[in-house]
């Protein structure tokens, strides 16, 4: 056989580039993730080994599948990495800044790849200055400071890139035993149908198998939704990266930590969580972070720490977003709503302040002095309460003034409208 | 013949396990050091191991060390599979016990001249 006869077959080429799709896009994740954590420790060599082996191994198999921009992008990324790698080049915000455009740049060629089954001609002197960034980078050279419009647009990048189902979000992991499970629950459907089959018809068998036939179908339902549960860490993954632009954006500091991460949601909850949590991150580093000089002044660390946490709670799953900010003003509160007519100001002499937060949530409610490029003004705290209600959850705030906000919601389990099955189940799923 | 492909990225196993396939291999994939190891210590009949540079857990530097190290009986030819930017590994790795390399992207041709190179035979399918 010749050279040319490995993989000219139309559906191998397909299934390659579509394993190449998922397996850079999670090579992307990855390298995201790692750019998050670098920005604590400056000089962390197992995060910047993680990293260069994501854009390498993008680099090593693109070879085969000809996409030369890709190809090009990793290739100078690589370059750049390795100098990070061998200590000849230290990592400041900057470059951190470079890498994140690079993964957005790749991310934006996958899709495209994706989408039309070619890279696209459109960006491609983009890419061409890129490339000259981190090839001058890479050889010691200074870069022009990134201007907010990259910033800004690479916000809108991961937010669109989110509504988009992307091969690799339309995927879920399974485990084995799960797998096994609802293989012997098909098994035993097809023993029941065959027994049926051969057995005489009379009421009673009837009842029988409908007996038996109701229980494997609740039991089928049940390993299903199990199938579907998603732990919450996947999506406070993607938080670090926007928290990151965002704060740079608003001129803040930002960190950002995780607890529960391992706690399990049903996999399309956790994609409807995914909108209301970035609407709660992006407005607690935009309302409630101070700036850095004004938190000196008050004595907090520089950095705002904003906390994401999820646990159980009376059978449903609580997400939180706290932040250490400066809380919500309540006299301000009261004003903006007197000066819109939601309340008299009778009614804001003697309103408790529970009840004038829910204010918060009325549509196009907002005490920002200022419209903001992040959280703009209008769409606010009402379509975080709108979704999460029409998953069947709540929204609870709370906050004191000066110490921080908390963003509270409960949404349910599952999805499942006659969850009859055994609690015991869930918990330990979760648990 | 049976060749054990050793590299993290699926992507490379499938096409160059697709290559080895069309001429005739039987193969066994591995997605880093330590796995290609387990698997060369329960199964004496591989010919030839394909190795990738830079993986996690155990990288193929290590690796082959470790093959030469621990199962000096097997007859084993083992081929780096290699991009340029591991290259300056890769003379350390051929004085450590490696025979041969391959650089990405690679065509069938360059595989198949390499695999004469080790004088391994190239069995046609069918």
């Amino acid at each position: 056989m010749d050279g040319g006869g490995v993989c000219t077959d139309r559906e191998e080429v397909d299934d390659l580039t579509n394993e190449f799709l998922i397996e850079s896009g999670e090579g992307l994740d990855c390298m995201e993730r790692c750019l998050g954590d670098l920005q604590g420790a400056a000089n962390n060599t197992a995060c910047i080994a993680e990293i260069f082996r994501a854009v390498h191994t993008i680099k090593g198999s693109v070879g085969f599948l000809g996409f030369s921009r890709i190809e090009q992008l990793a290739h100078a990324g690589e370059a750049l990495l390795a100098e990070l790698r061998d200590d000849t080049l230290m990592v400041d915000e900057q470059l951190v800044d470079l890498l994140m455009q690079l993964t957005d740049r790749l991310r934006g060629v996958l899709l495209l790849i994706e989408e039309r089954g070619h890279e696209g001609r459109r960006d491609v002197d983009d890419d061409a200055s890129l490339i000259e960034t981190l090839n001058r980078v890479a050889a010691g050279g200074r870069m022009e400071s990134p201007s907010t419009d990259t910033v800004s647009g690479a916000c809108e990048t991961i937010l669109d890139g989110d509504k988009t189902g992307s091969a690799v979000e339309s995927t879920v992991r399974v485990d084995v035993v799960t797998l096994n499970r609802l293989m012997d629950l098909v098994d035993e459907l097809a023993q029941t149908r065959m027994q049926f089959l051969q057995s005489e018809i009379c009421p009673e068998t009837f009842a029988l198998f409908g007996q038996r036939l109701d229980c494997i179908a609740a039991n089928l339902r049940e390993s299903v939704m199990h199938a579907r549960m998603q732990p919450v860490g996947h999506l406070f993954q993607r938080f670090p990266r926007l928290a990151r632009d965002v704060a740079v954006t608003c001129g803040k500091r930002v960190r950002l930590e995780f607890s529960g991460g391992e706690t399990e949601l049903d996999k399309s909850l956790l994609e409807s969580l995914k909108d209301p949590l970035a609407h709660a991150v992006r407005n607690a580093i935009d309302h409630g972070i101070e700036s850095p000089q004004i938190r000196f002044s008050t004595g907090k660390l520089l950095a705002g720490r904003i906390e994401l946490r999820a646990f159980h709670d009376g059978g449903q799953i609580v997400v939180e977003v706290k932040d250490d900010g400066a809380g919500i003003d309540c006299e301000k509160v009261k004003r903006c709503a007197v000066e819109r007519g939601l309340i008299t100001a009778d009614r804001a002499q003697t309103i408790r302040d529970a009840e004038l937060l829910e204010l918060l949530f009325e549509p196009g409610f907002s005490t920002s002095d200022e419209v903001t490029m992040i959280s703009g003004r209008g769409v606010g705290m009402d379509v975080v309460r709108t979704n999460v209600e029409r998953m069947g959850g709540s929204v609870e705030l709370h906050s004191v003034l000066g110490e921080g906000t908390t963003v509270r919601m409960r949404v349910p389990l599952t999805l499942a409208i006659d969850v009859r099955c055994n609690a015991g189940v869930w918990c330990g799923v979760a648990a | 013949m049976k060749a054990l492909i050793v590299d993290d990225s699926c992507v490379l196993r499938m096409h160059l396990g697709r290559m080895m396939q069309a001429m005739g291999w039987q193969i066994v994939e591995a997605e880093n050091g330590k796995r290609a190891l387990e698997a060369l210590r329960i199964d004496s009949e591989f010919a030839l191991a394909l190795v990738d540079v830079n993986m996690p857990e155990m990288d193929g530097i290590e690796c082959v060390r470790r093959i030469r190290l621990e199962l000096p009986a097997h007859k084993l030819k083992v081929m780096m599979v290699t991009t340029e930017a591991d290259f300056p590994l890769i003379e350390g790795v051929l004085a450590d016990g490696a025979d041969e390399f391959l650089m990405k992207p690679f065509t069938l041709e360059n595989l198949r001249a390499k695999l004469q190179l080790l004088s391994l035979p190239i069995p046609s399918r069918g």
